[in-house]
């Protein structure tokens, strides 16, 4: 099982989305990172054949998706970044709509529903109307859909979004009981769901790959270049407005400071093991764009 | 009802069974067992779809449909047919709203990405929507028909009336659906309709002239028009139902329909 993406680019006129991508997806937890407007709910639209290509193509088993048709779609599951319900469906009433656009027999869609709304704790508001429900709620509803035809192929655009974070931890226990013999695509900028849950990382800016790897092989492009000092709390404005700033801890007359930085910040810096979030701060620093 | 709260004050009276852990995981387990047994993607007919499909279509459309042609009776057993051709001219139009703003449900509720992805993409689902709003537009139209035909009202007065406005509006509105696809929203229908009423007002009060003028040729010509009118009507039907992407992919138009 894999999903082949060959030179896939999206263009809208002059602005360049996805730009001319290569990779071969197979089982496994994957996890796109990138800021906004990297190009990665255009990737996965275009991975879900929602949008088409400029140029290139994505292809399951050697087939490409667009003439696989239905067949790709039976083995798909997606949860779009932004989406909403039909406010008077109750969930029960909404995972057998979808079941039914699914092409999912009647009896399968209800024991189906009944079962999944069990793993995301919705069973007891099965019959409470969406639009009662809370974002986290939402949120839980739109990952029971996307997984009600036991989908080979996964593709969750930013599935934490919104999510407090009792909600993200059993959302990422909920991904990775649900991954096994599955390509999974999972799209955030919140660098810790990636960083539990992914087996691979594909880091994305401007519509470019620009890193694909396991998590520990990624952090190491970032080695050397993670500080830490501690210096005078007045000196922290100017220190902000020179490098790029991770992290910052108060105590007492000074600030501790993980600096993100090509080159020693100060003579009292001292090189620190980086992390995911380092890595994703050097790629997405504010002073960059997407 | 009565026996539904006997049997519940009945219920109360007894605590609900400790639920066992190992019983409640092992029935999961079966239930996962025979879910994974089961064919769970049959084919379905065309028909089949349609049915299934029947059953999530706002119920307030069928009244509303239903209460239009009362009305239409009403005036029609009172045999005023200037009430009733008024009647018909505003409903026509109101019909074919009624349809594209059930039809574009998928993109004011945000559901259409999700759709899109099912295996009944969102061009099908739109197929089935039509075929369902379709029949039932065409069974008020054929209601409403028979009524006119019993006040002996003319077929060329029910089809500049009744259908050239309702194969008019329903060909723009669809267009208008295509065309902005994933922006649709309440503004655009809001739009539309003033525009529809604002041009029905319009030929509203010039009709009496025209139909004073040349009702010869208005007997023969309007049928055929209302004959072409379906052509842009069908064309649109047929291009929103096959056309798969809904995304306006022309970034410089975001600006000119971002009603967002």
């Amino acid at each position: 099982m894999e999903l082949r993406i060959e030179n896939l680019t999206k263009q809208y006129g002059a602005f360049i989305a996805v730009n001319d991508l290569s990779a071969v997806l197979t089982c496994g937890v994957y996890g796109l990172l990138g800021a906004n407007g990297a190009g990665k709910t255009t990737l996965m639209r275009l991975l879900c054949d929602i949008q088409s290509p400029t140029a290139g193509t994505v292809s399951y088993d050697g087939q490409n998706i667009r003439e696989y048709g239905d067949r790709y779609r039976n083995i798909l599951g997606y949860l779009p970044q932004d989406f909403g319900y039909y406010p008077d469906f109750t969930a029960m009433r909404f995972l057998l709509y979808m079941s039914a656009i699914k092409g999912l027999s009647k009896g399968y869609a209800k024991q189906r529903s009944l079962e999944l709304l069990d793993e995301v704790g919705l069973l007891s508001a099965k019959d409470k109307k969406i639009k009662t429900f809370s974002g986290g709620m939402k949120q839980r509803l739109g990952i029971a859909q996307a997984m009600l035809n036991d989908p080979k192929v996964l593709i969750l655009d930013e599935p934490t979004a919104g999510l407090d974070p009792k909600e993200r931890v059993r959302f990422r226990n909920l991904i990775s009981s649900f991954s096994r013999n599955k390509i999974v695509l999972l799209s955030t900028h919140i660098v810790s769901d990636v960083e539990y849950i992914a087996g691979d990382i594909l880091v994305m800016k401007k519509g470019n790959f620009i890193h694909e790897g396991r998590p520990d092989e990624i952090i190491h492009t970032v080695d050397g270049k993670v500080w830490e000092c501690r210096v005078p709390n007045g000196e922290v404005p100017s220190l902000e407005n020179k490098h790029n700033i991770g992290n910052m801890r108060t105590e007492g007359e000074n600030t501790v400071l993980r600096i993100i930085s090509e080159e020693k910040p100060l003579e009292s810096a001292l090189n620190v093991a980086p992390n995911l979030e380092d890595l994703y701060l050097y790629y997405f620093n504010d002073k960059e764009s997407v | 009802m009565k026996r539904d709260l006997e049997l519940e004050a009945c219920l109360k009276q007894y605590t609900p069974p400790d639920i066992n852990p190992d019983i409640r995981t092992y029935h999961i387990e079966q239930l996962s067992e025979d879910i994974r047994e089961m064919d769970y993607l049959p084919r379905q007919s065309f028909a089949g779809q349609i049915l299934t499909h029947l059953s999530y279509i706002s119920g307030w459309i069928w009244l509303v449909q239903a209460a239009m042609l009362c009305l239409i009776f009403f005036y029609v057993f009172q045999a005023n047919l200037l009430l009733v051709n008024m009647l018909l001219f505003c409903f026509a139009p109101g019909l074919s709203l009624i349809l594209i703003y059930e039809l574009s449900k998928s993109f004011r509720a945000g559901i259409w990405e999700m759709e899109a992805s099912c295996r009944y993409n969102l061009a099908q689902i739109f197929l089935f929507r039509l075929c369902i709003l379709f029949g039932g537009d065409f069974m008020v139209l054929t209601g409403a028909l028979a009524a006119y035909r019993m006040i002996e009202g003319a077929l060329w007065e029910f089809c500049f009336y009744a259908l050239l406005p309702f194969f008019l509006t329903s060909a723009v509105s669809l267009y208008l659906l295509r065309r902005i696809g994933s922006r649709w929203n309440s503004a655009v229908m809001a739009g539309v309709s003033v525009m529809a009423g604002i041009l029905e007002f319009g030929i509203m009060s010039l009709s009496s002239q025209w139909v004073s003028l040349s009702t010869v040729s208005l007997t023969k010509v309007l049928p055929l028009l209302t004959l072409l009118a379906l052509v842009p009507l069908i064309y649109n039907a047929l291009k929103l139902c096959t056309e798969i992407h809904y995304l306006n992919e022309n970034r410089k138009d975001r600006n000119l329909w971002n009603f967002e």
